[in-house]
């Protein structure tokens, strides 16, 4: 029952008691008055008659003692008169019925109301010689009671009505702040930490509402303080203090992530730059100059760099920088290294150094598959072969001839993507993600992509995304994969859910978002059974169009999770205003999870910033038993990786 | 139950304590009390004397008080003292004398139904006067208790006064209390009667006790 009822019963209730109650005296002073008038009233005619019959008691003259009784009885509203003689004999008597009209007769039986009489004497001179005797007639009295009661509620009815009228009002008015706090709770719920600003008057509402703001700022800062002290603590461990660029420990896992993660790389470069003799700079114009020199150094870098996509820049050690550049070819990766090259000479010219001798540089291709010291002991070779060439020279390691040869050249390869895409040749597989605490519980299964090679081979995604991407197709896989997934629940219903990855260049793409608008509107699968994915790098680039994304798959129920959470060195802020339903921590923390405290650490951090808004997250790349434990340790909700399930088709 | 109407009894009587008496003594002087005192003496007959005894003594002890009138001894045109006020003053109109008879005698035993306030004309006074009249039996001429003509006389008697109209005793006061606008309630007759004999024992209007 709501409030608003039961007040209005509680004034009903009232009411009719009150009613009852006021009833109650009323009828009882009523009919004591009432009994008091009807006795003098008797009295009164008894009285007077005894007084005008005396004269004509004496003349024994009858008659006209009887037109007398007669004419007051008639005139007046009485029960009885009776006319005695002294020895008791009765001269006349007029009776009424005792019927009263228009009153009910509970009201009758119910309020015993017996209307008094009176006698007086009739005198004969000194002699008494007969008696009178009146009785009023109750039906007076009954007829004004009834009236006071039907009156009375008649003004109860109507006060009644205003009393619940102004009661909805009063508690509709009052239980405002109520729904208001009611929407900010739900609004904390989902993290969206707004307070209520229109205070109430009434105190134990207003130090409710105060205690529910008071409780929305500590959630609000719960938040903030656990993803700054997050973010401190990846800078602190993945980044160079002194550039701010990556360090060796971020360079190593993102190479190792590189070289293993064939969904998503398919090889590029690695390119690393030397300052020569860093440590005669130092000797020679100090410290401060030297890291002076070093600020310069990465700036230079990273503005070339920035210049291509997917480049991971880090500071290996004192003068060595690397950077990682995916999907790059051999001419691209060195045409990068001579010219960072010459720009690091014009140091000299700025004065940071002192010699023109500046830098050598070596440049060696990778492709998934090879192990990190692989990859590093053929960049020294090539940084040996720049020594050997000369100083500020670029050299390149080429790729070993196996790999080199089994992929056709850029052209071939974009041919084929483009084929591929053309007849819809994209194969779906999927690989499980399951709960961290029971591998048998699955949460959704992520779509992965497939390709049909030339020679009927399979190529992993990281294969041919890129060259997607390259030429623009990307919006065109996703609409592909997001049709077949779709195909695919609706033929087997009550699924595992799907997770679908979307492209950051669909996203600015408003052909892409109306023809999915479309999708989701009149799809005939439950929406539950679908979560889209996009990368926290997107969200970085182009917050707007993944936020579009969020609002658009929230609107139709579906899901929507942020992939590689935590990979860039971006605030968590945005997880408030996404609010994806999970996140996923990428492979790039969970190679070395096992062992190194660091990343169990910042991977523990990453879970409480997300939990702490509710967000379930996943980790990714679990390949062994070892890595399993440490993340359910650390609160992980689900896991993915060739340790749990391989990707299967779908 | 017997108990119960012994109190009921006593809690109706006029008789007068020594509270009464003193406040009397304290107000009007020793001779106020000193009447007082007779007045109780006379209520405390015995009541097994003829009821002619007890007129004859009732109205002999009350007519040796003065005739006064209302507006000489209370400042009012129309005052209807208690029998109390009436022998503390020492004088009484002629309501005043027939009020004090008829609840002494009331006091005595004399029912009710044989006793009339009637009002009268006195001829040679050409006046409105009262008397208390005695029926034996409600047929019989009545005996005439008197403040103007002393003795007690049959009505056929007094040539010098018309006969207009009479009333009970209890409800003649009753109805002249409600006219001075006190409070007069309870409708049941019995309470009635207490309510009468509690004002009977005041002074002055007010109730003493």
């Amino acid at each position: 029952m709501t409030l608003y009822k039961q007040i209005e019963l509680m004034i009903v209730v009232l009411s009719i008691l009150m009613f009852l109650g006021t009833a109650v005296i009323n009828i009882h002073d009523t009919r004591s008055y009432l009994a008091t008038q009807l006795e003098s009233h008797a009295q009164d005619t008894a009285t007077s008659l005894g007084l005008s019959l005396s004269p004509h008691m004496a003349n024994n003259d009858d008659a006209l003692m009887v037109s007398m009784v007669d004419a007051i009885f008639d005139r007046g509203y009485y029960e009885n008169i009776t006319l005695r003689k002294i020895n008791g004999d009765v001269i006349w008597s007029r009776k009424s019925g005792k019927n009263i009209d228009e009153v009910p007769a509970w009201l009758i039986s119910w309020i015993n109301l017996e209307a008094p009489d009176a006698e007086s004497i009739i005198m004969s001179g000194w002699q008494q010689a007969g008696t009178v005797y009146v009785k009023s007639h109750a039906g007076f009295a009954y007829r004004t009671l009834w009236d006071t009661i039907t009156n009375m509620l008649w003004w109860f009815s109507g006060l009644m009505l205003v009393l619940l009228f102004m009661a909805n009002f009063a508690v509709r008015l009052l239980l405002r702040p109520l729904d208001r706090l009611e929407k900010q709770a739900l609004a904390v719920s989902e993290q969206r930490f707004d307070k209520i600003t229109e205070v109430p008057h009434t105190r134990e509402l207003r130090n409710l509402i105060t205690a529910m703001n008071y409780m929305t700022d500590k959630v609000k800062k719960m938040f903030d303080e656990q993803s700054e002290s997050t973010e401190k603590f990846r800078s602190l461990s993945f980044q160079d203090s002194l550039t701010g660029l990556h360090n060796r420990r971020y360079f190593d896992a993102s190479l190792r992530n590189c070289l293993s993660d064939a969904e998503e790389h398919r090889g590029g470069a690695l390119l690393i730059i030397q300052i020569v003799d860093l440590q005669g700079i130092n000797q020679r114009l100090g410290f401060d100059a030297a890291d002076e020199l070093l600020k310069a150094v990465a700036k230079i870098i990273t503005s070339s760099a920035e210049l291509m996509d997917n480049t991971v820049i880090s500071r290996l050690s004192g003068g060595d920088f690397a950077i990682i550049i995916e999907h790059v070819n051999e001419e691209e990766a060195g045409q990068l290294g001579n010219e960072l090259c010459s720009r690091l000479t014009r140091l000299y010219n700025e004065e940071l150094i002192d010699t023109k001798n500046v830098c050598q540089a070596g440049v060696t291709m990778y492709t998934t598959g090879m192990t990190c010291g692989d990859v590093l002991s053929r960049t020294d070779n090539a940084l040996q072969a720049s020594r050997a060439q000369g100083v500020n020279t670029c050299s390149l390691y080429s790729a070993p001839e196996q790999s080199g040869n089994d992929m056709p050249g850029r052209q071939a390869l974009q041919g084929i993507v483009r084929d591929a895409i053309a007849s819809r040749k994209i194969i779906l597989h999927a690989q499980a993600v399951s709960s961290a605490n029971n591998q048998n519980n699955l949460l959704h299964r992520e779509v992965l992509l497939r390709l049909t090679g030339p020679d009927n081979e399979l190529w992993t995604a990281g294969m041919f995304l890129p060259i997607a991407e390259q030429i623009g197709l990307s919006r065109e896989i996703d609409q592909i994969v997001i049709g077949k997934a779709f195909a695919k629940l609706t033929q087997s219903a009550g699924n595992i859910p799907l997770s679908i990855n979307i492209s950051a260049a669909s996203l600015h793409d408003a052909d892409f978002l109306t023809w999915l608008e479309l999708t989701l509107k009149h799809a005939d699968i439950a929406a539950s059974l679908i979560a889209f994915e996009v990368s926290e790098s997107t969200v970085v680039r182009d917050f707007e169009g993944v936020q579009r994304l969020a609002n658009l798959a929230r609107q139709h129920g579906y899901g929507f999770a942020v992939d590689h959470f935590g990979r860039g060195m971006t605030s968590f802020g945005y997880l408030k205003s996404l609010k994806p339903d999970y996140v996923k921590i990428g492979g790039l923390y969970m190679t070395d999870i096992s062992n190194n405290q660091d990343d169990q650490f910042f991977v523990g951090s990453l879970c409480k910033v997300a939990h702490s808004l509710d967000i379930t997250v996943i980790a990714e790349a679990v390949e062994n038993n070892d890595q399993l434990q440490v993340l359910q340790a650390l609160g992980i909700d689900g896991v993915q990786g060739f340790g749990i399930a391989r990707p299967a088709p779908l | 139950m017997l108990q119960c109407i012994t109190f009921l009894v006593v809690a109706e009587t006029l008789l007068l304590d020594e509270k009464i008496l003193s406040f009397i003594e304290e107000k009007y002087g020793p001779a106020a009390r000193f009447r007082a005192e007779n007045w109780d003496d006379l209520m405390r007959l015995d009541r097994s004397i003829s009821e002619k005894e007890k007129l004859q003594r009732v109205n002999d002890f009350f007519n040796k008080s003065r005739f006064v009138s209302d507006i000489e001894h209370w400042k009012k045109k129309d005052y209807w003292a208690t029998p109390l006020e009436f022998l503390s003053t020492n004088g009484g109109d002629c309501e005043d004398f027939a009020l004090a008879k008829y609840f002494t005698l009331r006091e005595l035993g004399v029912s009710d139904k044989k006793l009339r306030l009637t009002y009268v004309k006195a001829i040679r006074l050409n006046q409105a006067h009262m008397v208390l009249s005695y029926y034996k039996t409600p047929a019989s001429e009545p005996l005439l208790l008197d403040n103007l003509d002393k003795e007690i006389r049959r009505a056929s008697k007094r040539r010098d006064l018309v006969p207009v109209y009479s009333f009970n005793g209890n409800g003649l006061w009753l109805a002249k209390e409600r006219e001075q606008g006190r409070l007069v309630g309870k409708s049941s007759r019995i309470s009635r009667w207490t309510d009468v004999i509690k004002r009977m024992q005041g002074l002055n209007g007010k109730v003493i006790k």
